[in-house]
């Protein structure tokens, strides 16, 4: 049974159709890239199968339940669990530090306080982020703020990774060690990864790469 | 949850500080200034609900106290006057004293008793027979100043005076005041007007760099945060602010007490110690708009609810239509229709009014964004420049945004401009006579006293009527005018001398060769000078009656030369108070018009103060939206300045798209300011309709406070440019 599944699936904003019947299926521990150019879409499927959207038609399926037809709340919560997410930039709070913002989901959770700090420093050393804990966003590179974000965004082990352009804001060296890192951790953790990106040296890192054009997935090339 | 929610609030930094503050400022504000109200308004209602002592009527023949109430005036103020004897074991003693004074002693208010001790005793003592024996307790008394006396005297002396009535026990049922709806109509109003700005204000103040924090929060509902647990890092931020405002609210309220308790309402001051808000009011006030500000917070970050990605999809939200006049006309409608068929309705129905108020206020709210996108069509077709069409543009995407940085200075200026109609009107109505020739002339009133008990009748038999008389005349200065009762019966016709009318030609003037006249004085006994000022001088018919001497003596008019002449003559005239009519004191007609002139100054008085305040408030969510809308849009102004837009077009453009909606929303609410005073006004002064306008003080307030208006945006721009440096182009 495939982990992730889009049937079909349409969405628009306004009068602007941004998918037309996309579908997609994600197999249990693989690294999918998204390709395509901009306004192609990718950016909404990826919203969709992560549950930030809902389709107007079609479905979403994980783990063989049915997500779209879910309510806010239920789909909150398995973002909260089930999903991790590392985006371009804007996704880590520039208010907390870079532990807190690593242990925030857990606390988010209910975890407690002490477990989801000590749960959260583990990170630092796997991150090559150690001594910077204290240090808030606007302290760090971006280099650092996306290894912190790849970090908050495993720190629950989640059973998917969404990654929206994650080396979108980088230089392309520093995006290259970000991308080895993250591939490397979530291989490590054994989790599902969906990234979407224009960048062929990031779709490189991917075991598989799809391209989206005009709202709908059309071709699928097996790395 | 709340250890993290806490941590945000606490170290969200200097937006986050600023937005805590600025709640912090206008919670206290708002906390402070209900205080104030509700503190009035309490002193108010225990004033009205104070033991009506004077109001004791009831008679009984096995009655222990011998009872004579009456009322005095001296130098601008009345003096509650009652003469009483104990004829029996057991009497009963009134409220604010633990027993009646003997024969020979009286007790006084204490304010009473110290113009006692200034006065000349010609003037004031001589009025009250006996010493003084201690002061008359609060539970009597309106308020520190008023004056009253409670005289002990001989059984028999007492039982001969008229208008003496044998009693059981005081009265101490509550006064009430006929004026209570209107009072309690003035204080709605008045919490009306200052809340509903504050609310704005503090609405403004939460949405400090609203869409940053939009971000954040959409960061946290992206990794799992519920619906809910946002909804508590919001409402923590606002609650933070609303708490530290409610602490700086009861502060700024014990502040202003002292000034707050030396408001005359009534037309006079009330106790220090009744001018409180009530510990059930402090809780009220400190949970009400704690709360209050809480929901204003969480509705203005109601948009993070929608997607964990935040705001970045939002579609643009379709233009204002045309419906939002609607509100605005029928509240107009429910208020003014009303009123202008029935005059006086407003005193019946003050939930009606005030709920149709409610009605206007939100109506012109929800106007204001369709009327700012009419502005901003306007400017489109005239665009002045880069400025003009970015500011056109901008009012016609966002007209509820710009609308929103107005709306507290809007309120207040529709605000302002109806009590500023309205008060005016009542004070012209009231002042126009009381300059006029007879502001020095005592009017007195008599009845006759033997008669009393059985019912009223008016004038003094000739016998009765002669001490009255020799004693007046004895008082050097003063000349009495008799006006008779032709027939002896009741009625609006009095006889008068041509002789003595020829002293007060202002009141009328008799045809060449009469002796006598009839005049109709039933508008003399009135308290609404200016109605009588209208009326002056009286038509004048013949009299059959040569003589008049030996008529029913009906008033007496007494023209004095001076204060110390005036306060002789109420000395001369006291030992007759029972014949004079009840509830009159003896006054000049100058005297009256100043007591009502004087109320309608203060309610003057506190309505500029009243609106001031609003305006200060409005005046300061202005600023605060204006500086707040500058940090939200940093990103598109530094994008404008890095593609070669120079800081003076920035500049012009946020001055146009701030200023357009203020003059013309300012403008409509002016309008609608006038609307909803007019049929007031005219219920105040129903012959004065013609034009309601307010006074030049008005628009030197309003004037000022869109000078401060412009002066706050104005300040605000400097902002702009620091935001807008080319250095800030990289924004994360």
């Amino acid at each position: 049974m495939s982990l992730l599944v889009a049937d079909t699936l349409t969405k628009s904003f306004g009068s602007t159709p941004a998918l037309r019947g996309a579908s997609l299926t994600v197999e249990r521990g693989e690294i999918v890239a998204v390709m395509g150019p901009s306004g192609s879409g990718k950016s909404t499927l990826l919203h969709c199968l992560a549950g930030i959207f809902t389709p107007e038609s079609g479905e979403v399926w994980f783990d063989g339940a049915r997500v779209d037809t879910r309510g806010d709340r239920e789909r909150t919560a398995l973002r909260r669990t089930a999903f991790g997410f590392v985006f371009q930039f804007g996704q880590l709070v520039p208010e907390l530090s870079a532990v807190d913002n690593i242990a925030l989901p857990l606390l988010l959770d209910g975890v407690r306080r002490r477990t989801a700090y000590a749960r959260a420093g583990e990170w630092f050393a796997r991150l090559g982020l150690d001594g910077l804990e204290g240090r808030r966003m606007g302290e760090l590179s971006g280099g650092q703020a996306q290894r912190v974000a790849v970090g908050r965004a495993l720190v629950t082990k989640p059973a998917v990774l969404f990654a929206d352009e994650p080396t979108g804001a980088l230089d392309s060296l520093t995006g290259e060690n970000v991308m080895d890192l993250l591939v490397e951790t979530v291989r490590a953790e054994g989790a599902t990864v969906l990234i979407v990106t224009h960048d062929a040296r990031v779709a490189a890192h991917a075991d598989r790469r799809v391209t989206v054009s005009d709202g709908k997935v059309v071709t699928g090339v097996r790395v | 949850m709340f250890r993290l929610g806490l941590h945000l609030t606490l170290r969200s930094g200097r937006e986050g500080l600023v937005r805590l503050l600025v709640t912090t400022a206008a919670v206290g504000v708002g906390v402070g200034l209900l205080l104030s109200v509700l503190a009035m308004f309490n002193a108010y209602r225990s004033t009205i609900d104070r033991p009506c002592w004077e109001c004791t009527e009831k008679t009984s023949a096995s009655g222990s106290v011998l009872w004579n109430y009456s009322q005095d005036y001296y130098d601008g103020a009345t003096i509650e006057r009652v003469d009483v004897a104990a004829v029996a074991p057991g009497a009963p003693t009134m409220p604010g004293l633990a027993h009646l004074p003997s024969a020979g002693r009286y007790f006084a208010s204490p304010a009473l008793a110290k113009l006692l001790a200034g006065a000349p005793e010609d003037r004031l003592g001589a009025r009250f027979p006996g010493t003084l024996a201690g002061t008359v307790g609060p539970a009597a008394l309106d308020g520190p100043d008023e004056l009253v006396i409670v005289v002990g005297r001989p059984a028999a002396e007492l039982r001969a005076l008229p208008r003496t009535i044998r009693v059981a026990a005081v009265d101490t049922d509550p006064r009430g005041l006929s004026t209570s709806q209107f009072y309690q109509f003035g204080f709605a109003l008045g919490t009306v007007a200052l809340l509903v700005p504050m609310m704005v204000l503090i609405g403004n103040a939460t949405r400090i760099a609203a869409a940053r924090r939009e971000e954040r929060y959409a960061a946290m509902r992206l990794v799992g945060a519920t619906r809910r647990q946002i909804g508590l890092f919001a409402s923590m931020e606002s609650v933070a602010g609303a708490v530290a405002g409610a602490v700086l609210g009861i502060g700024l309220y014990e502040l202003l007490r002292p000034a707050i308790a030396r408001i005359p309402l009534l037309g006079f001051r009330f106790f220090s110690t009744a001018v409180t808000p009530t510990g059930s009011g402090i809780a009220g006030a400190v949970i009400v708009v704690p709360v209050a500000a809480a929901v204003a917070g969480l509705i203005a970050l109601r948009r993070v609810g929608i997607s964990p990605l935040g705001v970045s999809r939002r579609v643009t939200p379709p233009a204002p239509r045309a419906w939002r006049i609607i509100p605005l006309v029928a509240g107009l409608g429910v208020f003014c229709i009303p009123l202008t068929a029935d005059p006086g309705r407003q005193r019946h129905s003050p939930g009606l009014a005030v709920g149709s108020l409610l009605l206007v206020m939100v109506g012109l709210l929800v106007a204001g964004p369709w009327l700012s996108m009419m502005s901003a069509r306007l400017l489109g077709r005239w665009p002045a420049g880069g400025a003009g069409l970015l500011a056109a543009r901008r009012l016609a995407d966002s007209p509820r945004v710009a609308f929103r940085a107005v709306s507290g200075l809007v309120l207040a200026v529709m605000i302002g401009t109806a009590l500023a109609s309205i008060v005016p009107a009542a004070i012209a109505s009231e002042k126009v006579g009381s300059s006029g020739s007879l502001d020095d002339v005592l009017r007195v009133g008599f009845v006759n006293g033997k008669r009393l008990n059985q019912g009223l009748d008016f004038g003094l038999t000739p016998a009765d009527a002669k001490p009255v008389l020799d004693a007046v005349a004895a008082v050097p200065g003063a000349d009495p005018i008799p006006l008779y009762h032709p027939s002896g019966g009741e009625g609006p016709a009095v006889v008068v001398r041509c002789a003595d009318l020829a002293r007060l030609p202002a009141l009328a003037t008799c045809p060449a060769g009469a002796a006598t006249v009839l005049l109709d004085t039933g508008a003399v006994y009135t308290d609404n000078i200016s109605a009588l000022d209208r009326l002056l001088p009286l038509p004048t018919s013949p009299a059959r009656v040569g003589d008049p001497s030996g008529l029913l003596l009906s008033d007496l008019l007494v023209p004095t030369d001076s204060a110390a002449t005036l306060e002789r003559v109420r000395t001369a005239l006291s030992p007759y108070a029972g014949l004079v009519e009840p509830s009159e004191s003896p006054m000049t007609f100058g005297e009256v018009g100043h007591v009502r002139a004087e109320l309608y100054d203060e309610i003057q008085r506190v309505v500029t103060l009243v609106a001031a305040l609003t305006m200060l408030i409005a005046g300061s969510s202005l600023a605060v939206a204006v500086a707040s809308g500058l940090v939200e849009r940093k990103r598109p102004f530094t994008l404008l300045r890095v593609s070669g837009t120079t800081t003076g077009v920035l500049y012009r453009t946020v001055l146009l798209e701030t200023v357009l909606p203020l003059l013309t929303a300012t403008l409509v609410a002016f309008g609608v300011g006038l609307l909803l005073a007019y049929p007031i006004a005219r219920a105040l002064a129903p012959s004065r309709h013609a034009a309601v306008l307010p006074g030049a003080g008005y628009y030197l307030v309003l004037g000022a406070g869109l000078a401060v208006a412009l002066a706050l945006i104005g300040a605000c721009l400097p902002i702009l440019g620091r935001l807008t440096a080319t250095r800030n182009v990289r924004f994360e």
